[in-house]
């Protein structure tokens, strides 16, 4: 047992922090604004995340990685999305959900051509799973690749994909059909520039503005044989284990945001008089406060347990990152919501970070798999375990 | 960072758990129903070596370190033991046994370590009274110094164990313009002339525990009575406060865990509208949140448990932390557990009801959970 990192982790945590703070952390609220300005800010942080070993930091050092377990990545993530929740949901979403199956899964030349490149942050990559009709209910899906003498025929949608608008590849999951029938699921490697792929205008949402969002539309796409990553009819399960990852990662993700939202209400209370006190004596706002501090060691505790579990290879590790992502995000809109109410009429306005970060919480307890879905999963495996 | 335990840990936690459920869980409902003490039960943790676990060999512990005592406790609460008698061995163990085991001289943890280790003394630990609970500072208690003598004058309330108490660590006034630092701790027996146990009281919850006021009415303790240096009494509360921020909820804890198994089972079991209630969404949801709440609370405890095994013995922060969750988060999943049971979760004959009940103390016992609070805002950046 040891719930503390080491020197040499401590030291790298906070190298990156410094960098958050002083580079990534500024241009947040410029990337709020999204467009053509907000894409150019979000390259340049990818390339300096790349710069600074953050985006390969899980990968093998063969491929421009750092080799660092998930449990320390969890920390790196927090401190990314506690600076600029935007710039940490594309960069996960590119080297995690787009870079993380072929990692896993994918052939040595789709690893040597993309994982060095999304290591540095020169390219961007996207996961293809969620379509317009299907959402938790992945099984569902409708996206078929149909298999031909030299390779595979595209035909579908999918919607709400981060990075969709701006990705250099995507990897996709459909359903495989072989001589007219159904034969599982497989991931697809799909480069941006294929024939009959093409990807739809940003979407506007809620928040995240400076993280594009968009669809991705194949169109008899003809895709080579080595496109498939993996193996044909194991894609629905290498998607979920892609997923395992990713839930963590929101988990952290989601506690950066809580954690800006603490920092800013602290920072607030300190400043803000009322009645002739600044607000933080008022036990109504300093016991917000604490409640926040509570719920941050709790999440964060309970995201750390959960990578290390995946990092140890766990059979624990499925459940426990669901309970993580759930507690993390609930704890997130929790929190800004309180940040909003201590910042009272300025944290409605954009000029307060709040505003924003109470935009962007919501999305916690939506991605990866909506809470509910997350905890159907967690009751069952009380059910396989216990009876 | 690791979240394992030793084997040694888990293999000492399955016969803890073994020895709960087979020795002490038949016992906790009627111990419970008839708000009995269980001498029985007491005798059987004593003899296990339980109730000293952590105390060094020559003091009749086994020298364990703090992770393992909170396994310990986390297997008897899982194993089914009662909260009352749990919440005893609490007081016992570490407010009492601990505070003397850390402030005491060499002579009084000769005479008192090996009884409380064993359970031939009980012990108790007197801080609160009827005008000083969260704000302990204002204690109105007096010890006045009479030739070799301390005199007490003054009434502690809510003292679990308080009636089968045979030492009691007491908190009083030495000198009252010192404020805080004009509080001391001393070693009181049971038959100490002018000492006696007050009105006992009746409880909604932890019933099997014995609790009462204790009156002290010019009662004279020796002065090799006295615990820990004159005037640094808070200092000695402040440390058997923290046991109670943090071993003290392993138990709970394990409870929860073999509640949220039962409840599992019981979903399953329970059929309505033709299908086990399991299979509705609104059920599944409680047994998820349950669970989380399962696997954050143990997290928080045994980082404190940790860093206390690491040299950090005062870890205000991090313990109030851990309190404050298992308090507050504990009332929603005892409401969650009930409501799985429906009617029947409000009978004695099911634990869940008697669950309800004491994982109330959770948010009051130790400190209010406005108190956790308070501790935590005092460690906010810039000035309150």
């Amino acid at each position: 047992m040891n719930y503390e990192y080491n020197t040499e982790q401590q030291a790298a945590f906070k190298t990156f922090a410094k960098l958050c703070r002083e580079q990534i952390a500024p241009h947040a609220k410029e990337m709020d604004r999204g467009g053509p300005a907000s894409e150019a800010r979000l390259r340049a942080n990818l390339v300096r995340l790349g710069e600074f070993g953050y985006l390969g930091m899980s990968y093998p050092a063969a491929y421009g990685g750092g080799e660092r377990p998930l449990v320390e990545a969890v920390v790196f993530n927090e401190e990314l999305s506690r600076a600029c929740p935007s710039t940490f949901l594309s960069a996960g979403a590119s080297v995690g959900l787009g870079g993380g199956p072929i990692l896993r899964f994918g052939s040595e030349a789709q690893k040597k051509r993309w994982l060095p490149e999304l290591a540095a942050g020169r390219a961007i990559g996207a996961l293809g799973l969620t379509e317009p009709d299907c959402g938790s209910d992945l099984a569902s899906l409708r996206t078929r690749a149909r298999e031909t003498a030299d390779g595979w025929v595209l035909n579908g949608t999918k919607m709400f994909i981060t990075n969709g608008p701006i990705c250099d590849f995507a990897v996709v999951l459909a359903k495989i059909e072989k001589d007219g029938k159904e034969a599982g699921m497989g991931l697809f490697l799909v480069e941006r520039g294929t024939k009959g792929f093409s990807t739809g205008a940003p979407l506007e949402k809620m928040g995240y503005h400076g993280s594009p969002t968009g669809e991705l539309i194949f169109e008899d796409c003809a895709l080579p044989r080595e496109a498939l990553v993996g193996e044909a009819g194991h894609g629905f399960g290498q998607a979920l284990r892609t997923l395992q990852g990713g839930r963590v990662g929101m988990a952290a993700g989601a506690m950066g945001v809580a954690q800006a939202c603490f920092d800013e209400s602290v920072k607030y209370a300190n400043q803000r008089k009322t009645f002739g006190h600044k607000i933080i004596k008022y036990q109504e706002i300093s016991f917000k406060i604490a409640d926040m501090k509570m719920m941050l060691d709790a999440g964060r505790l309970l995201t750390a347990r959960a990578a290390w579990l995946l990092d140890i290879g766990d059979a624990e590790a499925d459940v426990v990152g669901r309970c993580a992502k759930i507690f993390a995000s609930e704890a997130a809109t929790k929190i800004s919501g309180w940040a909003v109410q201590i910042h009272g009429g300025y944290g409605y306005m954009n000029e307060f970070a709040v505003e924003r970060l109470y935009r962007e919480a919501k999305l916690g307890e939506i991605g990866e798999g909506a809470n509910e879905i997350q905890r159907i999963v967690i009751a069952q495996d009380c059910l396989s375990r216990w009876t | 960072m690791d979240f394992s335990f030793t084997p040694e840990q888990l293999a000492f936690r399955e016969q803890v758990l073994k020895f709960s459920a087979k020795e002490i869980a038949p016992l906790a409902e009627e111990m419970d129903l008839k708000a009995e003490w269980s001498w029985e039960a007491w005798r059987k943790m004593g003899d296990f070596g339980l109730l000293g676990l952590h105390y060094p060999e020559e003091y009749g512990g086994a020298g364990a370190d703090v992770v393992t005592t909170c396994v310990a406790g986390e297997a008897l609460g899982e194993g089914g033991a009662d909260s009352g008698l749990m919440l005893a061995y609490g007081a016992h163990s570490f407010l009492c046994g601990d505070t003397i085991l850390r402030h005491g001289t060499p002579e009084q943890k000769k005479k008192y370590l090996p009884g409380i280790a064993s359970g031939k003394l009980v012990g108790a630990m007197g801080l609160t009274e009827p005008g000083a609970g969260s704000d302990a500072a204002a204690i109105a208690t007096r010890a006045d110094r009479v030739g070799d003598k301390w005199r007490l004058n003054g009434t502690k309330m809510f003292i679990t164990n308080g009636p089968i108490a045979d030492v009691v660590v007491v908190f009083a006034v030495t000198n009252k313009e010192a404020g805080p630092m004009g509080i001391s701790g001393f070693i009181v027996e049971k038959d100490t002339p002018g000492f006696r146990v007050g009105k006992v009281l009746h409880k909604m919850n932890v019933r099997a525990s014995q609790t009462s006021e204790l009156i002290f009415d010019n009662a004279e303790v020796p002065a090799e009575n006295l615990l820990g240096q004159e005037g640094m009494g808070f200092v000695v509360a402040l440390g058997a406060l923290e046991w109670d921020r943090s071993a003290l909820l392993a138990p709970g804890i394990g409870a929860a865990r073999k509640l949220l198994r039962d409840c599992t089972k019981y979903s399953n079991e329970r059929k309505q509208f033709g299908r086990p209630i399991f299979e509705f969404q609104a059920i599944q949801h409680k047994l998820a949140d349950m669970r989380i709440y399962c696997e954050t609370a143990r997290l928080l405890l045994y980082r404190v448990a940790w860093k206390k095994d690491q040299g950090q013995p005062l870890n205000h922060l991090e313990a109030s932390i851990a309190k404050l969750y298992v308090g507050e988060y504990g009332l929603a999943f005892g409401n969650d557990a009930v409501q799985i049971h429906g009617g029947y979760g409000l009978m004695h004959e099911y634990p869940v009801e008697r669950f309800y009940r004491d994982v109330k103390l959770g948010s009051i016992g130790g400190g209010t959970s406005e108190i956790q609070r308070m501790i935590i805002a005092r460690t906010l950046p810039g000035d309150k």
